[in-house]
């Protein structure tokens, strides 16, 4: 029977893994409930909009190949389940990530809101805890017309943490590949960063010094 | 108590391969179509069973048990001793095409159709059906006339006797090689057939035990040997909601009027909410508010997200009001649980065998037991006590799967999560869920990880190939194709004893070595 189950493709259809220049980045996008936060990785990486949504508890992964200034890149995209009360244990997903998405909903002004509790939330679970961990903000659902959070407000809050934000919807493919492609490139130049600073730690300045990320 | 069960024989597949089974059975069994003419809807129904089904009934929410065995147990009973006009009378359905000239391809179809239709209503009315005249249709491959040997039209050079010689064999050939292939695919179906029968007939069987033996007696014969036995091969769908519920208990002591109270709060919170909500539309809400509320937009969202390919507890499905009601006056009852995700899950698996009220009471029950609990709280520590107990067995039962999962430190609460949380209905085809369901209320909260391992041990060959990602994604989306046979026969086959110990005394070591002293938290199923 095994040979009745599609077979999943076992070896990534990229480069292999052991190929030096090939890295492999985990992101994680998190955000309230029902904001779309699988129709954006679904939309991302299949190119589809689901009109019925599925419950996500605990997470999913769904994996993307692309190349950011010729490096080739993997993408290990966790997706997770939004209930608040799920924070703690959805947690424990974030350790190893390197990057973040944050996601909220344009017509819930709730979800925006929560943005804060979720950010936070997440930075303390990475360590080093880092002002500048690779963050992108994404205000989904602009295809609909009751609008409660405008543009502005959320533009200034990620602007006060300076993290890009976008505009984006999961529904109608708009931005949506921009937004991942951005927090890719960003965690990928930090990753980089580290990298080098490891190769020559003795003649670096401490990771505080280092060059702000600055995105696009 | 570790009576190992034998390899179980399936019944579930009574809801056969479709998980829209239930709908179609549902309809099948709503009331305007069960008795004959006159009758009235309730006077021949026949188990000892319920006052509940009939109620149901009335209402015509054909909620609970509401699939095809329940519907055969209903015929079976009242019609024993009745025509079997319908079955017989709709036979035209055959006749009609069986007219069409054979030069089309018609009569293949029909005879199809009819088989179909024949084994359908067999099933229902007569469980030793293959008459004579049916053996007969069976085995005429008719649509093989369809091939016509003709000669050329008059206008044309007639063909030359070797040639006309050779189109008749070659013409001949075709035909008996299509004869064969029908004749071939015949005995296939009529295998398939049999096979079908023998299920209906076991369910029938283990329907009248549980009917008439089990359920009169239940604290009586619940735990002996035969019973557990019956149990684990699949609960007939007429009596599962029965049996969860008298599995499941009801230590809380709800009872419906109780359901009524909480059902009437829950529905004026909806009422005020929506006023309130488009009154201040603008204005900040008060966090406590908004918070106790939310769980009911929750809800809202949550349930049109529930089996979302049955299109029964959507907007506009007929389940969806009592999904929402079953819900809502559970945050009403436990305002310190609150709604979670997940919950719809395990609600609606209920509502489909369980009358509105039982349900509710099924429900709030279940969710009250110490592994649901820890789990709708998000009681973090505990469960990840459950993690740990759950790859102890892992580790003693499939050592080498375990260690490629360590190896690639994969987490147990990757997919145990989501298992967990809805008791598999959202990631086993439906009609296997139920089996699971109906063996985790037999043996507890155990059997939860056991079918754990049951699937991995399934799997565990392809899961040895594959990496990280690829184990993470196949376990969060398992093959749809799973069959009840093969799960069943895995789960028999893992041991639920650590070194002499079983589940329970592994969990309660793991909890002593956090919280010594502490014995409040028994997590010893009843059973």
């Amino acid at each position: 029977w095994p040979g009745a189950i599609p077979a999943a493709p076992l070896v990534p259809q990229s480069p292999s893994m052991d190929a030096s220049k090939k890295v492999d980045l985990k992101i994680i996008i998190i955000g309230a409930l029902g904001v779309g936060k699988t129709s954006l990785l679904h939309q991302y990486v299949h190119k589809t909009f689901y009109e019925d949504y599925r419950t996500t508890l605990g997470a999913s992964i769904l994996t993307k190949v692309l190349a950011v200034d010729s490096t080739p890149l993997k993408l290990q995209i966790w997706d997770t389940g939004g209930q608040e009360r799920f924070r703690s244990m959805v947690s424990t997903f974030y350790k190893g990530s390197d990057g973040c998405m944050l996601a909220f909903d344009v017509t819930d002004r709730e979800s925006f809101e929560a943005l804060d509790n979720w950010r936070d939330d997440f930075l303390d679970k990475v360590i080093p805890r880092e002002q500048d961990f690779p963050m992108v903000v994404l205000g989904n659902k602009i295809d609909l017309s009751d609008r409660q959070v405008p543009r502005e407000t959320a533009s200034a809050w990620c602007k006060d943490k300076d993290i890009p934000y976008f505009e984006v919807s999961a529904k109608n493919n708009i931005n949506v590949a921009e937004a991942f492609e951005t927090l890719a490139k960003q965690a990928l130049s930090t990753y980089k960063g580290i990298f080098e600073s490891y190769l020559t730690d003795s003649i670096k300045l401490t990771p505080n010094d280092k060059p702000k990320q600055s995105c696009c | 108590p570790a009576a190992l069960p034998p390899a179980p024989l399936g019944f579930t597949d009574v809801n056969l391969n479709s998980r829209n089974t239930y709908e179609v059975s549902r309809r099948r069994s709503a009331p305007e179509h069960l008795p004959h003419g006159g009758t009235a809807p309730a006077e021949p129904a026949p188990p000892p069973q319920e006052p509940a089904e009939r109620a149901r009934h009335r209402v015509g929410i054909a909620g609970a048990g509401s699939s095809f065995a329940e519907f055969f147990t209903r015929n079976f009973f009242t019609k024993r001793t009745k025509e079997l006009k319908p079955a017989v009378q709709s036979a035209p359905g055959w006749k009609l095409f069986g007219k069409v000239p054979p030069r089309e391809n018609l009569p293949k179809d029909s005879k199809i159709i009819q088989q179909e239709y024949e084994a359908r209503t067999g099933r229902m009315y007569k469980p030793p059906p293959p008459s004579a005249r049916r053996k007969n249709i069976e085995f005429e491959p008719l649509s093989t006339t369809a091939l016509i040997l003709e000669d050329r039209p008059a206008n044309l050079p007639a063909k030359s006797v070797e040639e006309a010689l050779r189109h008749r064999q070659e013409y001949d050939e075709m035909v008996a090689e299509a004869k064969k292939r029908e004749i071939k695919e015949a005995h296939k179906r009529k295998k398939i057939m049999r096979e079908r029968f023998k299920q209906e007939e076991n369910i029938a069987s283990a329907m009248v035990i549980w009917v008439n033996e089990i359920l009169p007696n239940w604290e009586g014969m619940r735990a002996t040997r035969r019973v557990r036995e019956l149990w684990w091969q699949g609960l007939p769908p007429s009596v599962r909601g029965k049996v969860w519920s008298l599995a499941v208990g009801n230590e809380l002591n709800i009872t419906p009027e109780l359901y009524e109270i909480f059902l009437s709060r829950a529905k004026e919170r909806w009422k005020s909410f929506s006023e309130t909500s488009s009154e201040n539309d603008t204005e900040d809400a008060g966090a406590s508010v908004a918070d106790r509320e939310a769980s009911l937009e929750l809800i809202k969202l949550d349930i049109s997200r529930t089996f979302p390919s049955l299109y029964i507890f959507q907007k506009g499905g007929p389940y969806h009001d009592l999904l929402h009601s079953v819900l809502g006056a559970y945050t009403c009852y436990r305002p310190d649980v609150g709604y979670v995700q997940g919950m719809s899950f395990i609600a609606a698996v209920l509502i489909l065998n369980l009358e509105e009220a039982d349900a509710f009471i099924a429900f709030a029950n279940l969710l009250n037991k110490p592994c649901q609990l820890a789990f709708f709280r998000v009681d973090h520590s505990m469960m990840l006590k459950y993690f740990a107990a759950f790859e102890v067995f892992f580790e003693e039962n499939l050592p080498k799967l375990f260690l490629h999962f360590k190896s690639y430190s994969l987490t147990p609460d990757i997919y145990l999560i989501d298992w967990i949380f809805t008791l598999y209905s959202k990631s086993l085809p439906l009609d296997l869920a139920c089996r699971v369901w109906d063996v985790f209320c037999r043996d507890g909260e155990e059997f939860l990880f056991r079918t754990g391992l049951g699937i991995l041990r399934l799997y565990e060959d392809i899961l040895l190939q594959m990496d990280f990602i690829h184990i993470a994604q196949f376990l969060t989306k398992l093959p749809e194709d799973i069959t009840s046979e093969k799960l069943f026969s895995c789960i028999a086959a893992i041991q639920m004893q650590n070194s002499s110990k079983k589940w329970a005394q592994v969990f309660a070591s793991l909890m002593k070595d956090n919280k010594e002293g502490d014995k409040n938290h028994s997590p010893a199923p009843k059973s």
